[in-house]
């Protein structure tokens, strides 16, 4: 990281200089120039974290910058320095062994780093040099080398492409091993270039390194003859990157031009931003408490240590040595301190964290195991890429969603088109020729069609006007496999003719070209430019693609240049209609709004299509500009936004498709669970508005008594005024009805209930949220109005969103007032900065590629997963974790309670009361597998009554279980336990002849006595809490005990040789010859577990949520169905 | 730094939890560390095979699903506290049935037979106590010597003492302890044997029964048994004593005076103590100890009590809803 960082620090140093220039071969660009070589990084890849030289220190370093091991070593340090009462071997040794063990590991991944580094460094390649090939390291490529790369191979460096084996000057590249997506990439060569590259003189200028994969801005300059030298414009389809594989492609040729630790893979691997659990703040906030404790404990006693000793001077049998008489006063009270601390060092549960961390791991197994998850489609489970956040899930509040692919299938269908205005639908039992049927039209016009001539203009402008390839089997068998091994966003679909699949970007490019398939025209593909449709009469027409203007999501629309046969300059435009509406004649958008609106409500994704005929010189003029614009190296995009826009002007309205979108599914009852459990769920879409209305309402987001408040551009323009009056009118308005008129929050149940039975559903676009956000003055009070409105309503729709004002909303509401849990949810690339910002972030391995499921925190194959995963696995995890925390501070204080008021009678000398055996390992042996085994099965409400019953979920809302007040419960509880067992004991102790041979007993089997309830009543303590007993769980609790009592027998029973003293001989065996001992063990064990009993039955019960949990009984599930029927009748 | 090996032992077994434990954590690190090796040399990522279908993976082990009901609870208390009262009823009988005889010999008053013996320069003192019993001890009858305000669970008085001179290492008479200090060298700087505090504040009374002559001295039995004789409870209140078990005295035998012959002279007025000389006889849990008795009586009561409020709250809020 550190090497990343300075690399970073460089590249900002160098952003003074804007770009890099590579000469191409090393060879000068012109000859009288002195030619000195620019120094670039070598493409030596570095994932190695140490050297031999660093290792120790670093290593160290990190390993201390944990907590636990932290506090290891200062108490250690402690024990070393100053005369404590435990030796200092007790800390040292495991924490030795710890660093050494992780060291080991550590240093061991390392070595297999170096080993995988050096494989790929020493990997060889083909360089040209001299007119030769030659093979050299992969480490030794410099910027500027031109390299041979095979097919299957993978680039060692990123490379422009200067030559391709394929006649067209194109490549394929897969990426997977970058953004994961399998689909096959089209790149293309710098065009015109000399055949052999060893005569080539050219200079590349391009921008410094940056992470960006789909960025790239670059300029070559081809010399030739000492004339003035070409310029041609490069883009992120000339750049090869290191770790694409090529594909379809016997070899190409290319120049390096970012190497090593430069090479956007390479600064694109960095590890996410760690995102912390709330649970995990809880524990840093309780570890504060007892750290606390633990000083004010430590001081307590110093402080009567010298009270008592100024009364108590130091008696004949107990005098001090003469050292003790000679050190400094204040430094004796620092070092009794110190000893103090390591007294009482115990209550800082450290085992904590491990137990923490391990049953988080080993916890996560269960979604990755749960066959529930598990899709017989692509054949996969769950995926979880965090073990941090599995109790998170329990806590979620607001459930933000994407539409397409989330909520909807992305399995889309070319329903129906609309041209000039007349309806057309395709019926599958009409024949291919005239699939064109009238189903529905403009009243006056039924049983009308638009002309043949617009039919077919329609349909040609949808075959062409769209960046789909074709891979035909048929054409190149010698690929077969490769075809085979295509995933993503490719279809197979069989004609009669051929085999013949699609692949394309996007899905409903596809559906559209098989759209017009069905009708007749079918896209043969794209040959050096020439791209080729057969029509209805099976003639191949031919079009010369001139340019493509690509598709962005700021326009909304793509356009293809072409030249027809006749010399027809065309230019085909589609895209969404707001895009497009705009930039036709107003004429002939009547007709057409009407259908897209119609589709739109009916749940489809709506395209409008048009076109324009271009006169040579508009033609002439647009090229020239375009090509300019492509040749910026800066705010290339901006202008090239602004040439794109005035080309795409004054067009004419053809007409619009309709593609369907299918549900995913069980998305409703998975909507519904979750609005069950007291989420919210807000879709955020970039789709229009009013087909991510009816798809809200498909999903039973929005229901038929739902009120909606819009706040779109629609709705503020409707008064006439300036749009920023109008949206303070608007949100004064909402915000009184969704906040003001709402009944009063109360705390509780009330308040869930009411919310559910409060229906408002808000829809916002992008635009105005933006105006929300920005807007000049008062963005700060727009900002709230709109919040309070927002988490007042059950859904809220936002429409036409970037992907960054996705996160923008997310980052909204996770930093509103009481903070609450956010999760995202996605599928594609767009969802991907909210999957990051949500404090939970899922993906759905869905067809857009996986990027979302490579930055999700858990990846599942469906939406209807979700519910489980919340609802089950979610609530669970939360309920095991929270009981784990509260449970080790728990026992960990009544461990150490006696001890310190065990102080008050030993002088405060720091005597122990137990032996350090049982100090070392009653974390660690006794009582750390029974709550293992209950943070890992638990589970105090079965699965099913959970998926049913999604209201359990609120029960848990809002970290119920690691709340002040519970944990001071907990707190009480252990200090109660704590002077239980001491004073108990000590009652007992006021005659120790406890044996029927009058014996007395001493301070050892004092504390062995206090130890053993202890054990037995934390331990009884978990089962007690225990609702669900697997074999495991008997397994685990029973054994730890018979282990206590087994070790202490052995630990008693024979005389260790190397023992200093034998504290222990003899004195569990004797304890237990003593029937008060039993007594006194089996007294305070029911004494301390008494009040629990009686809470459990006793104040559990009150309020009908809770009481579910115990009695678990049907009625009670009826009960609650009842309440909420009769809310839901009062609403209505 | 003395390497401790008792402690290695303990620490062996906390060594292979963490053993285990980091295997764990570090298959999870080392998993990630393949996905860089992943990406660095481009294998393809397996994709995960079908979930096994088993209970443990599924989270459908059988289980037992106890729930702590009314109905379990309140016989539960009664029978709990039924048995605690029997329990309580017993103990507290035999405790009252314990005779307990204790004579103070400190000699701070003037009256007492032993106050001559406080002077520290009286080297041999002897003092006779006259006691009466009023009721017959029944055997067997132990006598204990009590001190208080005696602080021997210091941890520096505990630890005072050198464990190789005890076993006999005659090296270690010659150079005692550390740990000994300040009782490792008397003031002519010769090596005291055996060395520390524990051992130079023995317990140096002799007792003997006039009647039977049957002396025992106080030795150091206690002291090699348990590491440290009991805590002294003196801080706090004077009221309780502490007593070290010395011998078995059978006052079975229809004695009802004993001249008791002490020789004291162990030093206790310099920190305020008392020294008793206890006699006592025990039955099957040991002393006379009231505490555990009446511990009992009030822990069974309170689960009657409790039991009776349950029964209450569940007529009044629950039965109507099982209904």
């Amino acid at each position: 990281t550190t090497r990343r960082r300075l690399l970073r620090s460089l590249g900002r140093d160098e952003g003074r200089v804007h770009s890099r220039t590579i000469y191409v071969g090393h060879k000068s660009s012109l000859p009288n120039e002195a030619f000195i070589p620019p120094k670039f990084c070598d493409n030596r890849i570095v994932s190695s974290k140490y050297t031999i030289w660093n290792f120790l220190p670093k290593n160290l370093f990190e390993q201390f910058r944990r907590i636990a091991n932290f506090y290891f070593l200062i108490i250690f340090l402690v024990q070393v320095i100053v005369d404590t009462p435990t030796s200092p071997v007790t800390s040292g040794l495991p924490l030795f062994f710890v660093i050494t063990v992780t060291a080991i590991k550590q240093g061991y991944e390392d070595w297999l780093r170096h080993k995988a580094d050096r494989e790929v460094n020493e990997y060889p390649v083909t360089v040209l040099e001299n007119g030769e090939m030659k093979r050299k390291q992969s480490e030794k490529i410099k910027v500027g080398d031109i390299l041979e790369v095979e097919e299957d191979e993978t680039f060692p460096c990123d490379l422009i492409l200067l030559q391709s084996s394929r006649e067209d000057g194109t490549c394929f590249v897969t990426t997977a091993s970058l953004d994961g997506e399998s689909n096959h990439k089209t790149h293309y060569t710098v065009p015109d270039l000399e055949s052999d590259l060893q005569y080539l003189n050219a200079t590349i200028e391009c921008e410094q390194p940056q992470p960006d994969l789909y960025k790239f801005v670059g300029r070559m300059h081809i010399y030739k003859n000492s004339q003035e030298p070409d310029i041609r414009s490069l883009g992120p389809e000339n750049l090869l990157l290191k770790g694409a594989n090529l594909k379809n492609t016997r070899k190409i040729c290319g120049v390096a031009v970012y190497t090593g630790m430069e090479t956007k893979m390479a600064l694109n691997y960095q590890g996410k931003s760690q995102k912390r659990s709330a649970v995990e703040k809880s524990i840093n906030a309780f570890l504060l408490v007892y750290l606390s404790i633990l000083v004010s404990k430590a001081l307590v006693c110093t402080t009567l240590k010298y009270v008592w000793q100024s009364k108590h001077d130091e008696p004949w049998y107990n005098e001090k040595t003469q050292k003790e008489r000679e050190t400094n006063q204040y430094l004796k009270m620092f070092t009794d301190f110190l000893s103090f601390m390591v007294l009482f060092n115990f209550i800082i549960p450290v085992s904590m964290y491990v137990t923490v961390e391990m049953q988080k791991f080993l916890g996560s197994f269960f979604i990755a195991w749960d066959k529930d998850f598990f899709d017989p489609e692509i054949k996969e489970g769950a995926l979880v890429n965090t073990s941090d956040l599995n109790e998170e899930l329990g806590q979620v509040e607001y459930v933000f969603t994407d539409k397409t692919g989330t909520l909807t299938q992305n399995n889309m269908e070319f329903i129906e088109c609309c041209i000039d205005g007349f309806q057309y639908k395709h019926r599958d039992g009409r024949s291919e020729l005239d699939g064109f049927c009238v189903t529905d039209g403009p009243v006056n016009k039924i049983q009308e069609k638009a002309g043949r001539e617009r039919e077919e203009l329609f349909l040609r402008a949808l075959c062409l006007c769209h960046t789909v390839q074709v891979k035909e089997s048929s054409n190149y068998l010698d690929q077969i496999d490769q075809v085979d091994g295509l995933g993503g966003g490719e279809e197979i679909l069989h004609t009669p003719q051929t085999e013949r699949g699609f692949i394309a970007s996007s899905p409903d490019e596809i559906a559209l070209v098989k759209g017009a398939m069905r009708y007749g025209f079918t896209f043969l593909g794209l040959e050096s430019k020439n791209m080729k449709i057969l029509n209805r009469n099976k003639d191949v027409e031919t079009y010369e693609l001139l340019h493509v203007l690509n598709f962005d999501p700021v326009r909304r629309r793509m356009s293809v240049m072409v030249r027809s046969s006749t010399g027809d300059i065309l230019l085909f435009c589609k895209g969404a209609d707001s895009s497009i509406f705009p930039r036709v004649r107003q004429e002939e958008v009547e007709r057409i709004r009407m259908h897209v609106e119609r589709n739109a409500t009916d749940g489809y994704r709506t395209l409008c299509v048009a076109y324009k005929l271009l006169s040579p010189e508009e033609y002439a003029k647009a090229d020239e500009e375009l090509k300019e614009a492509r040749l910026a190296l800066q705010d290339r995009e901006e202008k090239l936004l602004a040439v794109y826009n005035q080309v795409e002007a004054e067009m004419t309205l053809i007409g619009a498709t309709a593609v369907e979108d299918q549900l995913q599914e069980e998305a409703a009852q998975t909507m519904e669970a979750l609005q069950g459990a007291g989420m919210k769920v807000w879709v955020l879409t970039g789709d229009k508005m009013e087909t991510a209305k009816s798809t809200c309402y498909a999903c039973g987001l929005f229901k038929k008594n739902t009120e909606l408040l819009e706040l779109t551009l629609r709705t503020l323009e409707e008064g006439g005024g300036r749009r920023e009056d109008r949206l303070l009118e608007l949100l004064l308005e909402y915000h009184k009805k969704a906040f003001q008129d709402a009944p009063p929050v109360r705390l509780g149940i009330t308040r869930s209930w009411s919310v559910a039975s409060n229906d408002y559903g808000f829809i916002i676009d992008g635009a105005s949220l933006s105006m929300v956000l920005s807007s000049e003055s008062n963005s700060s009070r727009y900002k709230n109005l709109f919040l309070q409105i927002c988490l007042n309503c059950t859904s809220v729709l936002c429409c036409r969103m970037a992907p960054l004002q996705k996160a923008q909303i997310v980052k909204l509401v996770k930093n509103s007032k009481g903070s609450p849990i956010t999760l995202s949810i996605g599928d594609g690339a767009n969802d991907v900065s909210m999957i990051l910002e949500a404090h939970v972030g899922i993906g759905i391995k869905g067809k857009e590629g996986r990027q979302a499921v490579k930055n999700s925190d858990y990846a599942i194959p469906k939406l209807k997963h979700l519910k489980k995963l919340l609802l089950a696995h979610g609530h669970l995890y939360y309920v095991r974790i929270a009981h784990l925390v509260q449970y080790f501070f728990y026992k960990n204080l009544c461990f150490i309670l006696p001890q310190f008021l065990f102080q008050f009678f030993c002088g405060f000398s720091q005597q122990p009361l137990y032996d350090a055996a049982y100090l070392t390992m009653y974390n660690i042996c006794f009582t750390s597998m029974p709550i293992l085994a209950y943070s890992l099965l638990e589970q105090h409400i079965g699965i099913e009554d959970l998926l049913e019953n999604s209201t359990l979920y609120r029960q848990i809302a809002k970290n119920a279980m690691l709340q002040w007040k519970l944990f001071l419960y907990w707190t009480v509880l252990g200090l109660f336990h704590g002077f239980v067992f001491f004073f108990g004991v000590r009652f007992l102790f006021s005659n120790p002849a406890l044996q029927d041979n009058g014996q007395v007993f001493g301070n050892w089997s004092y504390g062995t006595i206090v130890f053993t309830v202890l054990v037995f009543t934390v331990t009884l303590k978990l089962a007690l809490d225990t609702r669900y007993w697997t074999w495991i769980n008997h397994f685990v609790i029973w054994g730890s005990l018979a282990f206590y009592v087994f070790f202490s027998f052995f630990w008693g029973g024979i005389i260790w040789p190397f023992l200093k003293h034998q504290r222990l001989y003899f004195v569990f065996a004797n304890m237990l010859s003593s029937v008060s001992a039993w007594l006194v063990i089996i007294l305070l064990i029911i004494l301390s577990l008494l009040p629990e009993i009686l809470f459990v039955v006793l104040f559990k019960p009150r309020g009908p949520l809770a009481r579910q949990v115990n009695l678990n009984g049907t009625s009670v599930h009826e009960e609650i169905l009842n309440l909420q029927l009769t809310f839901t009748k009062w609403h209505t | 730094m003395f390497i401790n090996i008792y402690i290695y032992v303990c620490v062996r077994v906390c060594v292979c939890v963490y053993i285990y434990i980091y295997i764990y954590i570090y298959t999870h690190v080392y998993n990630q560390s393949n996905r860089i090796r992943t990406m660095v040399k481009n294998e393809p990522e397996k994709s995960s095979d079908r979930p096994d279908n088993t209970a443990f993976t599924q989270q459908r082990l059988p289980a037992w699903q106890p729930i702590l009901s009314a109905g379990i609870v309140i016989p539960g208390f009664v029978l709990i506290g039924l048995a605690f009262i029997g329990v309580g009823v017993a103990l507290f009988i035999t405790s009252r049935d314990i005779q307990v005889l204790e004579l103070d010999y400190t000699g701070v008053e003037s009256s007492n037979p032993c106050s001559k013996c406080t002077d520290p320069n009286v080297r041999k003192c002897i003092c006779t106590i006259v006691f009466s019993l009023d009721t017959l001890f029944k055997g067997p009858v132990f006598m204990y010597y009590g001190l208080t305000n005696y602080f021997q669970n210091q941890r520096r008085y505990g630890v005072s003492r050198d464990d190789n001179q005890l076993y006999g290492d005659l090296d270690y008479f010659k150079s005692p302890g550390s740990d000994c200090a300040p009782f490792d060298y008397d003031s002519n700087d010769r090596p005291i044997v055996p060395c520390g505090a524990l051992a130079n504040s023995m317990f140096n009374g002799i007792y003997a029964n006039t009647d039977c002559h049957a002396g025992s001295h106080a030795n150091d039995s206690i002291l090699l048994k348990e590491t440290k004789p009991l805590p002294s409870w003196d801080y706090l209140d004077n009221q309780s004593k502490s007593h070290s078990f010395i011998s078995v005295q059978d006052l079975s035998s229809g004695v009802l005076q004993l001249h008791e012959v002490i020789e004291g002279n162990y030093p206790v007025v310099s920190f305020n103590g008392r020294k008793k000389v206890v006699l006592s006889n025990v039955s099957w849990m040991g002393g006379k100890n009231d505490f555990l008795g009446i511990a009992y009586l009030v822990v069974g009561s309170l689960c009657i009590v409790m039991s009776i409020v349950m029964l209450i709250v569940y007529a009044k809020f629950k039965f109507p809803e099982d209904d």
